[in-house]
């Protein structure tokens, strides 16, 4: 597959393996570069090595969940572009999203053209997009 | 005599009148025969004694007429002649002179003149031979011959006979005139027996030592009394016949006469008395009965009725009234029941119908408390369910919009089935997206929104059929409601596609109206021309997991209200089977102060 270049590395965090490849798969056809992580300690070590445009974050995970991962990687790195997609229900676990740092919220199922329209939202802004730097 | 106390009144009041007329009536007829036989009999006694005088005079007078006959045969000079000189010449007109002449000669037996020593000088008359031979004759004749005088009764055949004897006068008592005469009543003076005596009374003749006895026709039994104790009326059996009897010696004989009636002739009139007295008595008993019957009838009737209405009562039936038309004690007595009766049942229905309402409350509470433990489970169950299912809903969007992307020179099969996989992930979204919401977990964010763009941003979203036609009465003047309007579009987007789903392919009206419904509140109705809404769905329609289509699990409309009361709103519907129906969401009207 030629992925068009152009745009930058997203960071794919998810513990469903085939949301994590057909999420990577969807975005490498619209010209991203992608990384996938099944855990949050995955992402907050890949986070360490290197620089992403956008993480996008999945909320419920084995071992470190959603929230302590994006809290984690703020600590690190505050001007990390983090987009939240869950299939949780309730406003609570996305207004902690929100507070941990999180700059989008989305509820699963996420319609890919919508997340692309994120993606790109979101790198617009200033943001430690330092994917080039890597 | 338990079975007395057991016994209905009804049958109590005629026995016990039946008991006392029937002694009454026993008492009273026993006295009156009593006293009706002592005075029958009392009467048949005077009766007796006078007819016995009168027999008696009667006999006297015939005892002398008898002695005078033959006091003249003696006195005979032809007869005297022959006895003092028995000469075979004078002998013819002697026989002529004993030759009786009187009136019934059949009575008399033998005329004869007798010697000293009884033996007969000269006979005249049918039966010598049976008198002379007769061995009674001798004693018949033994006596004084100094004067006329009647023998005692001999037997002569069947039948009794005496002798009349007169001495000839000149003769010392040596020779004597004797008359032989059977003692038997004629024709004629048997009739007039009869008449004198009455038919039911026998005349006796005997001798006072009671050998011979006549009833002036043959030879008879003595009697079984002794005449000469009978002076007065005596009552005696003769065989198994009881009788009434009075003797008394006849002057001028050795006889007696003894007078007898039969007891039963006398006392015949009781009987028949009797037989009608024990009619009379059967009547009076049967009218006494009968009478008692029916008064019982009249106390036991209103008794019973009252006692089938308590009965009923106890039996918790308090319908029952009794008649209460008299005006004694038992009118009294079914009056005050019936009011009794009026009261328990108007307080039994008022507690009955307080029972009710308790019960109604009780059930509206427990159904509440149904539905929302229902609602609770279903709540878990939603989040849990949503959460597994977006996952694989979000990996299957993702393929099939990379399928989309990757595949842009496919053939058109692959490219529709892409399409129609695509809306069934949509599909399958919009299911667990009511689930979500149906939670309720989504606070409303609520603005200023009125109705008409409320409704048409929705329609805007439909694709109405072409043999549906759409009907908008939305004022722009209305109101604003004060709504969350992505929720509320939810609700309208949901009714509306309701409305168009109940039609089907069938060429109908969806109306949508918004109107005032009071001053705090806008109202929207959604109607269809569908087939309507059963009765028995209508209450259940809101319920969560109540569904009348074949797809769909039965939560849109339970959403749609779960939305309104979140954003102060109601829901209601109203249909009628064929007819349609219409859903109508009354919204809370826009205040600046409401907003602040």
């Amino acid at each position: 597959m030629t992925a068009p270049t152009g745009k930058g590395k997203v960071l794919v965090v998810d513990d469903d393996r085939n949301m994590v490849a057909t999420l990577s798969d969807v975005l490498q056809l619209a010209g991203w570069r992608t990384q996938g992580v099944y855990t949050g300690g995955e992402a907050l070590a890949a986070v360490r090595w290197t620089g992403f445009d956008a993480i996008l974050m999945d909320l419920k995970m084995p071992g470190m969940d959603g929230i302590a991962a994006i809290e984690a990687i703020i600590a690190e790195r505050p001007e990390a572009r983090i987009v939240v997609m869950t299939a949780l229900a309730g406003p609570e676990p996305k207004q902690a999203a929100r507070r941990a740092g999180a700059r989008y919220v989305l509820s699963k199922p996420v319609e890919p053209g919508r997340l692309l329209e994120v993606l790109d939202e979101v790198c617009a802004s200033p943001g430690n997009g330092d994917a080039s730097r890597a | 005599m338990r079975w007395i106390r057991r016994l209905s009144i009804e049958h109590k009041i005629p026995l016990l009148v039946g008991v006392v007329l029937g002694v009454v009536i026993l008492a009273l007829s026993t006295a009156a025969v009593v006293e009706t036989r002592r005075s029958a009999l009392l009467a048949a006694s005077g009766r007796l004694a006078r007819v016995t005088q009168q027999l008696v005079r009667t006999l006297e007078t015939g005892t002398r007429q008898l002695r005078a006959q033959a006091d003249s045969l003696a006195a005979d000079t032809t007869i005297r002649a022959y006895l003092r000189s028995p000469d075979p010449a004078v002998l013819p007109a002697a026989i002529g002179a004993l030759t009786y002449r009187g009136t019934n000669p059949s009575l008399v037996a033998l005329v004869e003149l007798v010697d000293r020593s009884r033996r007969s000088l000269v006979a005249v008359g049918r039966d010598s031979a049976r008198i002379l031979e007769s061995p009674d004759r001798a004693a018949a004749l033994r006596g004084r011959g100094d004067s006329t005088r009647l023998s005692p009764l001999v037997r002569l055949g069947d039948t009794a006979a005496y002798a009349v004897v007169a001495p000839v006068a000149g003769t010392d008592g040596r020779r004597a005139v004797v008359i032989w005469r059977y003692l038997v009543s004629s024709e004629t003076s048997r009739a007039q027996t009869a008449e004198l005596l009455g038919p039911d009374a026998t005349l006796y003749l005997g001798n006072a030592e009671g050998d011979v006895w006549t009833d002036l026709a043959t030879l008879v039994l003595p009697p079984p009394i002794d005449p000469a104790n009978a002076a007065s009326p005596v009552e005696y059996h003769r065989g198994v016949d009881r009788r009434l009897g009075m003797a008394a010696p006849v002057p001028g004989a050795p006889w007696h006469l003894l007078l007898e009636y039969s007891q039963q002739a006398v006392v015949g009139p009781v009987r028949s008395f009797m037989l009608r007295l024990g009619v009379i008595a059967i009547a009076l008993l049967a009218i006494g009965l009968v009478g008692g019957w029916l008064a019982s009838r009249r106390i036991a009737e209103p008794l019973k009725e009252l006692t089938v209405a308590a009965e009923a009562m106890s039996a918790a039936d308090y319908s029952r009234r009794v008649r209460a038309d008299r005006e004694d004690e038992l009118g009294r007595l079914a009056r005050v029941f019936n009011h009794a009766a009026e009261r328990i049942q108007e307080s039994q229905s008022q507690l009955e119908e307080k029972v009710a309402q308790r019960t109604r409350a009780l059930e509206r509470a427990q159904d509440e408390l149904v539905r929302r433990e229902k609602l609770a489970v279903l709540g878990l169950l939603a989040s849990g369910l949503s959460h597994e299912l977006r996952n694989p809903l979000g990996v299957m969007t993702n393929a099939v919009y990379y399928l989309d992307g990757v595949l842009a020179d496919a053939p058109p099969a692959v490219k529709r089935y892409l399409r129609i996989l695509q809306e069934q992930i949509a599909r399958s979204g919009k299911i667990v997206g009511d689930l979500i919401d149906f939670v309720g977990v989504e606070p409303p964010q609520r603005l200023a929104v009125t109705t008409k763009v409320l409704v048409e941003q929705q329609l805007e979203r439909l694709v109405v059929p072409e043999h549906i036609e759409v009907e908008r009465h939305l004022p722009p003047e209305l109101p604003a409601a004060y709504v969350d309007p992505s929720q509320l579009g939810q609700v309208v987007l949901n009714l509306l596609t309701n409305a168009l789903q109940a039609m089907g392919d069938t060429p109908g009206v969806l109306t949508v109206r918004a109107a005032v419904h009071d001053r705090n509140h806008v109202r929207l109705e959604v109607g269809d021309t569908g087939p309507g809404i059963p009765p028995d769905a209508l209450d259940r329609i809101f319920e969560p997991l109540f569904t009348t289509k074949a797809q769909g699990i039965g939560l849109g409309l339970a959403v749609c209200r779960t939305l309104a009361a979140a954003n102060d709103a109601t829901i209601s519907v109203a249909s009628r089977e064929g007819r349609g129906a219409t859903f109508t969401v009354v919204l809370p009207v826009y205040r600046e102060a409401a907003a602040a």
